[in-house]
């Protein structure tokens, strides 16, 4: 299971920098999109360790819990990245509107 | 233990009224007002953290929802994040006035003062969390706002230039979230004084951990090192910086840029130096020296081609990243008071320089140094003003940038000595050509824009600028200051720099002996 994420996380890594490099705005995003979810799978992977459910009982060692600590961490990233998604599509789509072109080859080279 | 309430302020206030300006978008008038009541309280509230940690010579702690350390966020005030928190309030409450007659109607009413509120709500939470994954949340929260800002208005310059500004801040944010997830994975705590001290626990430095800490260090090299604005990664700022109005870029240029710097100078005195040393390997403190030397140089050559004013100021903020860099990367006392004390002087002239500018564009209409010039007839004010931040950027004696120079270079040649190391002395030069290059392009602005006849018409009478010049005079009063009072100065940022060396007696004890009675 950890050799099946890691490779996961790699493959998100790699797929996401080689889309990153397209020249489209679109691509560019869902680059962007599997880098976090890269980010988020690692964190688990990580942090994983199976133990018993994370409630108090009597006579156990706190060894033997599973960590809740990573899930409410990825929680957050996810709802940050998920947010800062939402922006870049808005503004994608703002520079599509106004500029007419998602190629940034042609978003080259401000004025002023 | 005494709870020390006031840590929340300067994060509080700014997001309360920052949510109140959503709330109060058709007045911009309330907006105005609410931002620099918000501005002046919060920087009300640094000078008394200031004067606890500082004169008191204490090191405020507040354990939100009463967790214990080292679990639960922390709040944490050491003399660095004081000092940091002094001059970003100040800053923010300068530019924040500024702004008032500077942004246009349509800005203000889209929620400019909404945004630059939850900016420096992210800014102050950054300086003042003790806990790594809500350092990424502040930073995240500081990123969302300074997208907004940088492409409030929509012209097309923004546009562009701001899908690269979010997309390479995107991904620092992913490696971000990465780094402290391998961190967390070795570790197991997210406190940055627990992280600390157990990563120089003998049980946590296997073969393999010395390892995964470079690969850490190196990931957190490179998240601040974009946000920063370090050697190979600084290619998205002069653009990003430019486009915006003024005032954003006057705030974007003097404190987001610090922020990175600040971080990077906290995790790598808190985590990765205390680490490296254990380890017994001190290649990663050369690669950040070497890099501070590239940062200096090509950020300086970059400054010497451009005719826009505003772009010159842009690429003289990464030449000065360099100088901090290389203090940080040096890591001796002398060498990180220096730095410190190099950042606060930029905070303060870096803006000072960019509000001047925003000045010189509305007078003249244009940034272009090629089309303007004579402008010391017109406002010699405004130039008096001009000319004593350029000296002080460019490191002129009596100012302030002479001295965060002077400390550092020294520092820098008592380590050459010591060691012989010869890239240090490569590097010394380095910074010496780089402070005369700053000078030459600060006196080719002075000459094409000040100076000479004028080319383009310009009206003083008819233009309002006189609101904006109180701003500029705080900046300039505070870089003499910075200069006259020296001694002072370098004495706060010395301090400072001992307690970050020497964080067991300081922040690691004041944190994790702050235990909630129970």
């Amino acid at each position: 299971m950890e050799i099946l994420t890691a490779l996961i996380v790699g493959i998100l890594f790699g797929c996401g920098t080689y889309l990153l490099l397209k020249r489209t705005l679109f691509w560019i995003i869902v680059g962007l999109a599997l880098y976090s979810h890269g980010a988020n799978l690692l964190l688990m992977q990580v942090g994983l360790f199976r133990g018993i459910d994370p409630i108090l009982k009597a006579g156990l060692k706190p060894e033997s819990y599973t960590d809740p600590l990573p899930q409410a961490l990825i929680l957050t990233a996810i709802v940050i990245g998920f947010a800062a998604t939402a922006f870049v599509l808005v503004l994608a789509y703002k520079i599509h509107q106004n500029l007419l072109t998602t190629d940034m080859d042609q978003l080259r080279g401000e004025k002023g | 233990m005494i709870q020390w309430i006031e840590l929340a302020y300067p994060v509080i206030i700014p997001l309360g009224i920052g949510i109140l300006c959503l709330i109060f978008r058709t007045r911009p008038a309330l907006q105005k007002a609410l931002t620099i009541v918000s501005m002046a309280s919060t920087f009300i509230v640094a000078i008394y953290i200031f004067y606890q940690v500082y004169f008191k010579q204490q090191i405020l702690v507040l354990n939100l929802g009463n967790w214990s350390p080292p679990f639960g966020i922390i709040f944490v005030a050491d003399l660095l994040t004081a000092t940091m928190l002094i001059f970003s309030a100040l800053t923010s409450l300068t530019v924040g006035i500024y702004a008032l007659f500077y942004i246009d109607e349509g800005r203000a009413r889209h929620y400019f003062f909404a945004f630059y509120n939850f900016l420096i709500v992210g800014v102050h939470g950054s300086f003042l969390t003790g806990d790594i994954f809500n350092l990424y949340v502040f930073f995240e929260v500081m990123l969302m706002a300074s997208y907004a800002l940088a492409t409030l208005g929509n012209e097309p310059s923004q546009l562009t230039e701001s899908i690269k500004y979010t997309s390479i801040n995107l991904v620092a944010s992913a490696f971000f979230v990465a780094g402290v997830g391998v961190l967390y994975g070795i570790v197991g705590t997210l406190n940055m004084a627990d992280i600390s001290q157990k990563v120089t626990q003998a049980a946590f430095l296997t073969t393999t951990n010395k390892g995964v800490f470079m690969v850490v260090a190196v990931i957190f090299l490179t998240v601040f090192g974009i946000k920063g604005g370090i050697f190979p990664l600084y290619f998205w700022l002069p653009g990003t910086y430019v486009v915006p109005p003024t005032a954003v870029s006057a705030i974007f240029g003097g404190l987001l840029t610090k922020v990175g710097i600040y971080c990077l100078l906290r995790v790598f005195s808190l985590i990765f130096y205390r680490a490296e040393s254990v380890t017994g390997t001190n290649y990663l403190s050369t690669i950040i020296m070497v890099l501070g030397g590239f940062t200096m140089i090509l950020g300086v050559f970059g400054a010497i081609i451009q005719y826009n004013f505003k772009k010159i100021l842009s690429h003289h903020i990464i030449s000065q990243v360099g100088y901090m860099i290389f203090g940080i990367g040096l890591g001796t006392v002398g060498a990180i008071a220096g730095a410190i004390l190099h950042i606060v002087h930029n905070i303060v002239v870096k803006t000072s320089l960019f509000l001047v500018a925003g000045i010189h564009e509305r007078l003249t209409q244009t940034n272009d140094l090629k089309k303007t010039g004579g402008l010391a007839n017109h406002v010699p004010l405004v130039a008096t003003f001009f000319l004593i931040s350029a000296l002080a950027l460019a490191g002129v004696p009596p100012l302030s940038g002479f001295f965060s120079k002077f400390i550092l270079i020294k520092a820098g040649v008592e380590s050459f000595i010591e060691t012989r190391r010869i890239y240090l002395a490569i590097i010394i030069v380095i910074s010496l050509i780089t402070s005369l290059l700053t000078l030459l392009s600060m006196i080719k602005i002075w000459i094409l824009g000040f100076w000479g006849e004028s080319k383009t018409p310009v009206v003083p009478q008819q233009t309002k600028y006189r609101s904006l010049i109180p701003s500029i005079v705080v900046f300039a009063f505070v870089a003499v200051l910075m200069g006259v009072f020296a001694d002072f100065f370098y004495n706060v940022t010395l301090t400072a720099a001992q307690q970050l060396k020497n964080p067991e007696a300081h922040y690691i004890k004041a944190v994790l002996e702050h235990q909630f009675p129970r």
